[in-house]
């Protein structure tokens, strides 16, 4: 749909300065739109300020033209004369262009960013009917996930797994990696209001782990409402009962809000029999799940508060889960088990200052202090009695704790044309706790610079070269470049771009010590960072047509990560360490079509990605597995009936493996491919204050597949690994004031 | 009316987690069980008697450093494998000279107690001396070496000299034997003779720690914990019945097998995925013990009712 813009023209009420306003259809100030133009050879740039309007000193003498835009709507370039102006704008509601934030110099545009950005909206969260991250990407491109009864589930982007993976939450790292990895799964969506993920290092910005990609999670921090409250439930067949609710409180220039929720899981283990309720089982062998129970409470309450210039906000947010894993009854009577509850808790605090020294620089402040803890209780039970006993073997009882303490402050200048800059300082500070790091609080300090700017020489091409200088506290990191380049034409664009990422060695990693009568673990304090080099070429090519447009994109990608961090044995005893070798390569190509008009939002997309297999420098065995996947969704909006329906298939590739098997033989081997299969209808009544979903969620029954994977410490094994927790289906409601 | 509704919808949608219910226990029947407490460190060495159901006498493993045979033509010298004790050969230097244990060459007593297979063997004919590692202490820490020499032997006594590495805590003396044990025990620590095993006929089986013997040559010896069996003690073992179903009719399909080391430790093995021991409950032992009786044993536990390891239980009958 066109915008349609509507000029008034009205007397001038200032002798000296002439007014230009911007509204919206209902008759609402729009800030922040830029307007610009050239005068006496001069370029100038102004932009709207809380009442939409923007005031020009310098009289017009004659017709100008300018150039208006906003992130939110189209750019247009128009005229404007002597007299004071109003534009109306008129938001197209077909086409909204997502405006992105995560490693940008000012929110800007999807199509315009200068990395390849993809945006999950709060409308695709819904009609995916996701309820944590792990819901949400396991329906992504270039992404696999997998998933271990205790420790959760994690994700590998580009074939690099979870542990190179950053996840922020408005832009601070969540902490409370288990061998690496964070829990998908404890990172609820109830509050955000988009996700935006970043293919490829974003280590100039966001420092290490951010190597494979960069998942970062806006949170709701505005309401148009005074008052509004949001209370949503959710029910899965498996047994899942979830239920949050959001309040906000919306006055002037103060903004309170409050979310709470609950969610709980009540197991799944294959041949289980459907109960509507979860009711008290005798303690038999069907007591053990191969997907644990777990309860789950959260809490958020911030405060934000909006000067002219500034923007204020601080906040608290907890979060606490149970796991429960039930041992298996113990031979040869089955009376007694060993049952392991972990526990872990969040308690994140911090405060985020946006100072606007004028339209065009800004100073933004990020402080946070985040706490992990995770404790967990092996009980011997007796299964007769139902009487419990803490265990007195030291490694069942365990306690790790982390902290992370955040500064960063970044200045950004847009207020000229050709170059943009970025100067920040990051500062990390993270200390962990935990009897296999010998009881020891042991701190790592990360202080960083980093530089960044873009060039935009001409309207079709920008490149915006970057670096982070670090300092750390036990170890050297290497100067950090980014390159982006972007180019822009017509309804093409082309992005290549060259990162480094970097991975520090965790805590963990440099200061672990788990030695018993099976084990002989010990960190190393001389470990060097790992690094990767990214290329990465988008192609993507847009189609606008009267009624719907059409995407097409293409990406090619290519990592070569050194110095990768492995466990092995020291060759001069029978320890185990952490040793800097080897490398690790992984590449791909992946392709997508969007189709989008006002009734169907449909996606096909194909990926390919090829590991690097170590055992081929040593043997005739190709170089790289490859392994493909296909996403396609499809939604239909019938809007008559305010209901949408939506479908979401995925096929997960076969994954050839190659390990050495006891006779140090390389043995080829599988990850079995897998469909997932989802139907989801949702419903809006009361113009948007009830919201009404159902569907189904893994049609096709998918629960488990063969996998054989060789572990490192131990020998290795055949086994199964869980996929999905069979066919569900599910029911949620929204209710919205 | 709209808000009672959100109630009830909102109480569809909560559930907790739920109590489980009981099992019933088994029923022993004429079944005898026992648990014998080694300790979470496997500490304690235990003698136990099958006919008494009962436990004879118990010591801390680190309680004794070697055993001398105590018959009247006895020679032999044990070492205590429940501290992986381990012994070296040395002949081209004098007791006195101060000795490296860098390149000495280690051997172990073969836990099936043929007195052929000991560490020491017949050392009656050897130039030279021994030099004793002591093995482990209960906290793994390590507890040193001595070396010995055995000057004479009568059918009294032996008569040793040892002292440490350097030389210092030089003692000659005089071991009795005690003709009612298999072997006399004797205690670097104490310097004497001490009282650890049980007469002759009063036990048939040890619950311990003891030295495993591998084939493999990157880990020839390994410590384990598990059981032995008195000299003239019988084992059979049998995966191929149910344990209620053995009686004393089918004795003569049992193979009976004398080494000390037949019930040994592979009753039980880790498991890496459950992180705990686990019974190999399947497999029964026939035993005929020093008073000629014969009886049926399987395990069913390594753990004490407070989920502690080293307990190892198991269940008796006599045929």
């Amino acid at each position: 749909m066109r915008l349609i813009v509507i000029l008034f023209f009205l007397q001038s009420l200032f002798v000296d300065a002439q007014s230009i306003r911007f509204i919206d259809v209902s008759n609402k100030p729009i800030k922040d739109v830029y307007l610009e133009f050239s005068l006496n050879g001069k370029d100038e740039k102004y932009s709207s300020n809380s009442a939409g309007v923007v005031f020009i000193n310098n009289k017009i003498n004659s017709k100008l033209k300018v150039k208006i835009s906003h992130v939110k709507y189209q750019n247009i370039n128009t005229y404007i004369g002597q007299n004071d102006t109003v534009f109306v704008l008129n938001e197209n509601n077909i086409i909204i262009d997502e405006v992105v934030v995560t490693a940008q110099i000012k929110p800007t545009k999807l199509s315009e960013t200068i990395q390849k950005v993809k945006v999950i909206s709060r409308k695709d969260i819904d009609n995916q009917a996701a309820n944590s991250l792990k819901d949400l990407l396991d329906k992504e491109m270039n992404m696999r996930l997998s998933y271990d009864n205790v420790l959760g589930s994690s994700v590998s982007i580009q074939g690099i797994s979870g542990q190179n993976v950053k996840i922020l939450i408005d832009g601070v790292p969540v902490i409370g990696r288990l061998n690496g990895d964070i829990d998908l799964s404890q990172i609820n969506l109830n509050n955000i209001s988009k996700v935006e993920i970043v293919e490829g290092p974003l280590s100039v910005d966001f420092g290490t782990d951010a190597l494979a990609g960069t998942i970062n999670l806006i949170t709701n921090q505005d309401s148009e409402n005074i008052f509004s409250s949001s209370y949503n439930l959710f029910y899965e067949s498996v047994g899942n009962y979830n239920a949050d609710l959001s309040l906000s409180y919306n006055l002037k220039n103060h903004y309170i809000g409050l979310d709470v929720g609950r969610k709980y899981f009540d197991g799944w283990s294959k041949n289980e029999e459907f109960t509507f309720f979860p009711k008290s089982e005798p303690a038999d062998t069907n007591r053990t799940k191969s997907w644990n129970p777990k309860e789950q409470y959260f809490g958020k309450i911030q405060y934000k508060f909006k000067s002219n210039q500034n923007t204020y906000r601080i906040y608290y947010d907890m979060y606490d889960e149970k796991i429960t894993n039930l041992g298996f009854p113990r031979l040869p009577y089955f009376e007694t088990a060993f049952d392991d509850y972990y526990f872990t808790k969040r308690n994140n605090f911090g405060f985020d200052i946006d100072f606007n020294l004028n339209d065009f620089k800004k100073i933004k402040i990020l402080s946070s202090v985040n706490d992990y803890n995770r404790i967990k209780n092996t009980y011997f039970k007796d299964l007769t009695t139902l009487e419990e006993t803490l265990t007195n073997s030291n490694s069942d009882q365990d306690t790790s704790q982390f902290n992370l303490l955040m500064n960063k402050v970044v200045f950004s200048s847009f207020s000229n044309e050709l170059i943009n800059y970025q100067i920040g300082f990051d500062s990390k500070v993270e200390l962990a706790k935990g009897q296999r790091i010998n009881n020891e609080q042991r701190s790592l300090g990360d202080h960083a610079i980093f530089l960044t700017s873009k060039w935009t020489p001409t309207n079709y091409f920008s490149i915006k070269p970057a670096f982070r200088f670090s300092y750390n506290s036990k170890f050297n990191v290497p100067i950090i470049p980014s390159l982006n380049m972007i180019y822009k034409e017509n309804d093409y664009t082309l992005r290549f771009s060259y990162a480094k990422g970097f991975r520090s060695p965790s805590l963990k990693e440099l200061f672990f010590e788990f030695v018993d009568i099976n084990h002989n673990i010990i960190g190393n304090k001389n470990l060097d960072s790992e690094n990767s080099d990214n290329f990465q070429l988008n192609v993507d090519f847009t189609s606008n047509f009267t009624n719907y447009k059409l995407e097409y994109g293409t990406k090619l990608f290519y990592n070569d990560i050194n110095n990768l961090i492995s466990l092995a044995q020291s060759p001069a005893s029978d320890e185990y360490t952490y040793f800097n070798l080897g490398n690790y390569k992984t590449r791909g190509i992946s392709a997508k079509l969007k189709f989008k008009n006002p009734n169907i939002d449909a996606l096909l997309a194909y990926s390919n990605v090829g590991r690097y297999n170590n055992l081929s420098e040593e043997s005739e065995i190709v170089s790289f597995s490859h392994s493909g996947s296909l996403n396609s969704s499809i939604s239909y909006a019938f809007k008559q009936y305010y209901t949408t329906v939506s479908i979401f298939y995925n096929y997960t590739g076969k994954l050839p493996v190659f390990y050495k098997n006891s006779n140090e033989e390389i043995v080829e081997s599988e990850v079995a491919s897998y469909q997932l299969f989802d139907l989801i209808a949702r419903k809006t009544f009361l113009s948007g204050k009830i919201n009404f979903s159902i569907g189904i969620k893994n049609i096709f029954d998918v629960q488990d597949i063969t996998s054989f994977s060789a572990s490192s410490v131990h020998s290795s094994s055949s086994n199964n690994q869980s996929v999905a927790y069979g066919r569900s289906f599910f029911t949620s409601l929204n209710f919205k004031l | 009316m709209r808000r009672y509704l959100i109630y009830l919808v909102t109480f569809l949608f909560f559930s907790c987690e739920k109590e489980e219910l009981a099992i019933l226990p088994h029923s022993p029947g004429n079944i005898l069980s026992k648990e014998i407490e080694l300790g979470i460190d496997y500490r304690n060495q235990v003698f136990y008697d099958l006919g008494s159901n009962s436990v004879v006498s118990n010591n801390l493993k680190t309680d004794w450093d070697l055993g001398f045979q105590s018959s009247n033509d006895g020679f032999h010298i044990i070492l205590n494998s429940s501290t992986y004790s381990s012994l070296a050969h040395v002949d081209n230097s004098l007791f006195s000279d101060s000795i490296s244990t860098s390149n000495l060459s280690w051997t172990w007593d073969n836990p099936s107690g043929n007195l052929d297979s000991t560490a020491f063997g017949d050392y009656r004919e050897k130039s030279g001396f021994f030099v004793i590692d002591r093995g482990y202490n209960i906290n793994a820490s390590l507890r040193g070496f001595k070396k010995i020499s055995i000057d004479s032997i009568t059918s009294e006594f032996y008569q040793i000299s040892y002292a440490n590495l350097d030389n210092s805590d030089f003692n000659s003396v005089k071991v009795f034997k005690n003709p009612q044990v298999n072997f006399t025990s004797f205690s670097f620590s104490q310097n004497d003779v001490v009282n650890i095993q049980p007469l002759t006929d009063d036990w048939d089986l040890i619950f311990t720690q003891y030295t495993h013997l591998f084939d493999d040559p990157t880990t020839p010896a390994y410590l384990v914990t598990g059981v032995l069996s008195n000299y003239d003690v019988m084992v059979a073992k049998d995966t191929s019945y149910s344990f209620n179903e053995i009686t004393y009719d089918m004795l003569s399909n049992f193979n009976f097998n004398s080494d000390c080391d037949a019930i040994g430790y592979n009753w039980k093995d880790y498991s890496f995925d459950l992180g705990s021991y686990t019974i190999n409950s399947s497999i029964n032992y026939i035993l005929k013990d020093k008073q000629q009786k014969y009886f049926k044993l399987r395990f069913t536990d390594f753990y004490n009712s407070d989920g502690d390891k080293g307990y190892p239980t198991f269940e008796l009958q006599e045929l």
